[in-house]
C-alpha cells in the first residue's frame, strides 16, 4: 500500500528511537554506533530546510516545464486541456514513484511537490470535465484522489483534506435532505466515531507508518466534533437556511422583498452548554490521560468558546475583558507553575528533552516581534499624531 | 518511546540488559511535561494584558489623568525592572540561564511598559522636543542593554526591530514587505545598511565570544533585510549589476553557513540569490531587441535548468553538513 520500503521504514524507527535514547543518556556510545552500523541510513531524507529549497525548485520545475510545453503549442482546445492534464498528473506520478523507488527519497521535498502537481492536474481534469454540479462530486472526488494519496504516501495534509472532503459529503447530502434539522447530531456522532476509530486504528502495527497523518487526522476529528455542536456554526448554518426556499445570500437585487429571518434555534440550551463545557471535558481528559492532542485542542476551543460567547454577548468592552483575560490566564499559569515546582500526579514544568530543528530558529522571539513589536510601533506612530512620519519606514497604515 | 523496538534490538544482542532496563525506567517514570501549555498560556496572558491596558488607558484618557497614567504605567515597568533586577544571576559573557520561570516574561513585561512610557511622553509633554530619532532611540538602548544585562533573546529581537524603526525601516517579521516602500531609494541604501551592521553584529559576537548564542538572532533580522533591500535596488533602479554584490553577498552566507553547519542560512541565500538571478534574466530577456516565442522558451529552460542544478547543489551541501545536523 505504502510507497515506501516498509521494512526500512521501520529500520528508520529504530535509528530515530535508539538517537533519541542515546541523547538523554540512556544507551551508551559503543551501543548507539553498532545499531547504527547495522541499521544503516536507507532514505533520503534531509532536514527540513533543505526540504523546503527541494520542495520550491521542483515546483518551479514544473511550472516551467508546463510553461515550456504551452509555449510549444501542446494545447489548442477544451479537450486538448483535459488529455494534457492527464498527461501532466501521468508524468507527476510517475516521476514520484520513480524518485521514490529508484533514488530512495522519502519526503524529501521533491516527491511531495511531485504529488502535489499530480494532485492538481488531477483537479484541473476535473474541473474542465465540465460535470452537472451535484454539490457533492467535487467533494467525492477530491475525497477519492487525496485518500489514495494519504494511504500510499502518508502525507499528512493529503489525509487532513481527505477527512474534510469526506465530511463536506456528508454534510452537503445532509443539508439538502430532509434530515437537515439532526445535521449537529449526525456529525457529532460520526466525529466521536471517528475520533475513536482513529485512536484504535493508531494501536495497530499495521497502520505504524502512519502516525502523523493519525495525529492529525485525531485533531480533525476533535474540531468536527466541536463545530458540530458550536452555537455560532449551529446558528449561522441555521440562519442561513430559508425554509420556502433556496438558500439566502446577501446579493439581493434592491427592492426585493427581504426574506424573512430564519427560525430561532431550537435547542439553543443545548448548544451553548456544549460550546462552553466541550473545551472543558477536552481539557479535563486530555490532563487526565496525559494526552496532549486533547490537552492542546481543549486550550484552543477555549479560546473559540470565548470568542463565541462574546459574539453574542459582548459582556464588558473588549479591553477590560482583555485585561481580566490577561491577568486570570497570568495567574493560572504562576500558581501552576509554582505548584509544579516539584512534579505531581506526574506531571512536570520541566522541558521535554526532545528537541527539533524548528525549536532553535528561536521561533519564540520572532513570535515577540510580531505581536509586541507591532503594538508597539501602533503606540510609536499614534504618539506623533500621524504627523509628519518617522522617515520612509512607518508609512501609517497600522 | 517504543519499548518493543528496545526489546527486539536486546533480543538480537545489540543492546545490553543493562541499557533495557534504563530505557525501561526512563519510559515508564516518564513525566508529562507541561512546559509549551504554559508558557503559551503566560505569554499570551502578557500580551493580552498588556494590549488591553493600552486600549484601556487610550480610551480613558479624559477621565484619568496623564499624570495618573504616567504613573501607573511607570509603577508597573519599574516594579518589572526592580523584579528582574533583584532576582538576575550574575552578568556572564555567555548564556544565563533565567533564573526561574517567569522572569523573561516580567522582563518583556518591563521592557514593553518602559517603550509605552517614554512614547506616553514624548506624545504628550514632547520631552525630546521635536528631535523625532531621540524618543525612539531612548527606547532602543535600554532594550538592548536589558537584552545582553538579562539574557533576553525576545527583548533582543524588539530592540532590533526598535533600531530599525529608529533608522526608519519596518522589520517586523510578516510586515517587512507591506509595511516598507521599497521603491524609495533612501530606504533600500538604509536597508542595506541596517543589514551590514546587524551581520556585523552577528559576525563579532560570533568572533570575540560575546553573547556568541545572540547572533543567530541578528544574522536572522540582517540576512534578510540585506537581500531584500539589495534585490529591491535591483529591480526598482532596473539594473543588472546589482546581481555581483548580491552574489559576492551569497558567497560570504554560504562561507560562513557551512562554518556553522547552518541549513537554514545556506537554503535562504540560495533562493535570495537564485530570485536575483532570475530576475536578472527576466531583465535582460526584457530589454532585448529580439523578445519573442523563442527567447521565452529559452527563459523556460534557463528556469527548468538551473532549478536541476540547484537541486543537485542542495543535495550536495546537504551530504557535507550532514555529519553534524544543526538549523
Amino acid at each position: 500500500m505504502i510507497a515506501y520500503n516498509s521494512g526500512e521504514l521501520d529500520k528508520q524507527e529504530i535509528r530515530e528511537e535508539v538517537q533519541s535514547a542515546y541523547r538523554q543518556g540512556l544507551i551508551t556510545e559503543t551501543a548507539y554506533k553498532d545499531i547504527n552500523t547495522s541499521y544503516p541510513e536507507y532514505f533520503y531524507s534531509p532536514n527540513i530546510f533543505i526540504r523546503i529549497g527541494l520542495f520550491i525548485l521542483t515546483l518551479i520545475i514544473a511550472i516551467f516545464g508546463l510553461g515550456l510545453l504551452l509555449l510549444m503549442g501542446a494545447v489548442d482546445s477544451e479537450r486538448g486541456i483535459r488529455g494534457f492534464s492527464v498527461f501532466i498528473a501521468v508524468v507527476a506520478y510517475a516521476a514520484c514513484e520513480m524518485m521514490i523507488h529508484g533514488k530512495k527519497h522519502y519526503k524529501s521535498g521533491v516527491d511531495t511537490a511531485s504529488m502535489w502537481m499530480c494532485g492538481a492536474a488531477l483537479c484541473t481534469f476535473y474541473f474542465m470535465m465540465d460535470l452537472v454540479d451535484t454539490g457533492t462530486s467535487l467533494y467525492a472526488f477530491l475525497f477519492v484522489v487525496s485518500a489514495y494519496f494519504t494511504l500510499r504516501f502518508a502525507d499528512v495534509p493529503m489525509a487532513i483534506i481527505a477527512y474534510g472532503s469526506l465530511m463536506m459529503v456528508i454534510f452537503v447530502n445532509l443539508d439538502n435532505s430532509g434530515a437537515r434539522a439532526f445535521l449537529p447530531f449526525v456529525i457529532m456522532l460520526l466525529s466521536i466515531g471517528a475520533y475513536f476509530g482513529i485512536k484504535a486504528l493508531a494501536r495497530k502495527t499495521i497502520a505504524r507508518h502512519y502516525k502523523y497523518c493519525l495525529t492529525f487526522l485525531e485533531i480533525c476529528a476533535l474540531l468536527t466534533l466541536y463545530m458540530s455542536m458550536n452555537y455560532f456554526v449551529v446558528n449561522e448554518l441555521n440562519n442561513e437556511y430559508d425554509p420556502a426556499g433556496p438558500y439566502i445570500d446577501d446579493s439581493y437585487p434592491e427592492g426585493t422583498p427581504v426574506p424573512p429571518p430564519a427560525k430561532p434555534l431550537a435547542l439553543a440550551w443545548l448548544f451553548w452548554t456544549t460550546t462552553i463545557a466541550l473545551p472543558l471535558l477536552y481539557i479535563y481528559f486530555g490532563l487526565r490521560k496525559k494526552d496532549r492532542i486533547l490537552l492542546g485542542t481543549g486550550l484552543l476551543l477555549l479560546a473559540a468558546a470565548t470568542f463565541t460567547v462574546r459574539y453574542y454577548h459582548s459582556i464588558m468592552p473588549l479591553e477590560g475583558a482583555m485585561v481580566l483575560a490577561g491577568i486570570i490566564m497570568i495567574t493560572i499559569a504562576w500558581s501552576v507553575i509554582r505548584y509544579l515546582k516539584v512534579p505531581k500526579h506526574g506531571f512536570t514544568n520541566e522541558d521535554d528533552d526532545e528537541k527539533g530543528a524548528i525549536e532553535k530558529l528561536h521561533l519564540e522571539s520572532l513570535v515577540i516581534t510580531q505581536t509586541m513589536g507591532q503594538q508597539q510601533q501602533v503606540e510609536t506612530t499614534k504618539g506623533y499624531g500621524g504627523g509628519s512620519g518617522i522617515g520612509g519606514g512607518a508609512s501609517g497604515d497600522f | 518511546m517504543n519499548i518493543k523496538l528496545f526489546e527486539k534490538l536486546h533480543g538480537e544482542g545489540k543492546l545490553s540488559l543493562e541499557s533495557l532496563e534504563r530505557v525501561k525506567t526512563a519510559e515508564s517514570g516518564k513525566l508529562f511535561s507541561l512546559h509549551w501549555e504554559l508558557k503559551t498560556l503566560l505569554y499570551l496572558g502578557v500580551l493580552l494584558f498588556s494590549g488591553g491596558l493600552g486600549t484601556l488607558i487610550y480610551k480613558n484618557i479624559d477621565t484619568i489623568g496623564h499624570q495618573a497614567i504616567l504613573l501607573v504605567i511607570a509603577a508597573v515597568s519599574g516594579g518589572c525592572y526592580f523584579y528582574c533586577f533583584k532576582h538576575k544571576l550574575s552578568f556572564s559573557r555567555h548564556k544565563v540561564l533565567p533564573p526561574n520561570s517567569f522572569f523573561d516574561y516580567i522582563l518583556l513585561l518591563g521592557c514593553l511598559t518602559f517603550v509605552s512610557f517614554i512614547t506616553y511622553l514624548q506624545a504628550q509633554y514632547t520631552v525630546f522636543g521635536y528631535n523625532l530619532s531621540a524618543a525612539t532611540f531612548i527606547p532602543m538602548l535600554v532594550l538592548f542593554f536589558s537584552a545582553y544585562y538579562f539574557d533576553h533573546i525576545g527583548v533582543l529581537s524588539l530592540a532590533i526591530t526598535n533600531l530599525a524603526a529608529w533608522m526608519g525601516v519596518t522589520v517586523t517579521p510578516l510586515n517587512i514587505l507591506a509595511a516598507n516602500d521599497f521603491g524609495d531609494e533612501r530606504l533600500i541604501f538604509t536597508g542595506i545598511i541596517l543589514g551590514a551592521i546587524l551581520v556585523g553584529a552577528a559576525y563579532l559576537s560570533r568572533m570575540k565570544d560575546f553573547k556568541k548564542h545572540f547572533a543567530f538572532t541578528f544574522s536572522n533580522f540582517g540576512v534578510h533585510i540585506m537581500y531584500i533591500a539589495l534585490i529591491a535596488a535591483q529591480i526598482v533602479f532596473d539594473n543588472v549589476i546589482w546581481f555581483l554584490p548580491i552574489a559576492a553577498l551569497t558567497v560570504f552566507f554560504i562561507i560562513q553557513a557551512r562554518k556553522e553547519h547552518s541549513f537554514y542560512f545556506i537554503l535562504i541565500s540560495v533562493l535570495y540569490s537564485y530570485f536575483s538571478l532570475s530576475a536578472a534574466i527576466i531583465q535582460l530577456a526584457w530589454h532585448s531587441s529580439f523578445l519573442d516565442e523563442g527567447l521565452l522558451m529559452l527563459v523556460c529552460i534557463y528556469f527548468i535548468g538551473s532549478a536541476i542544478a540547484l537541486i543537485v547543489l542542495l543535495m550536495r551541501e546537504h551530504k557535507k553538513l550532514k555529519a553534524h545536523d544543526r538549523v
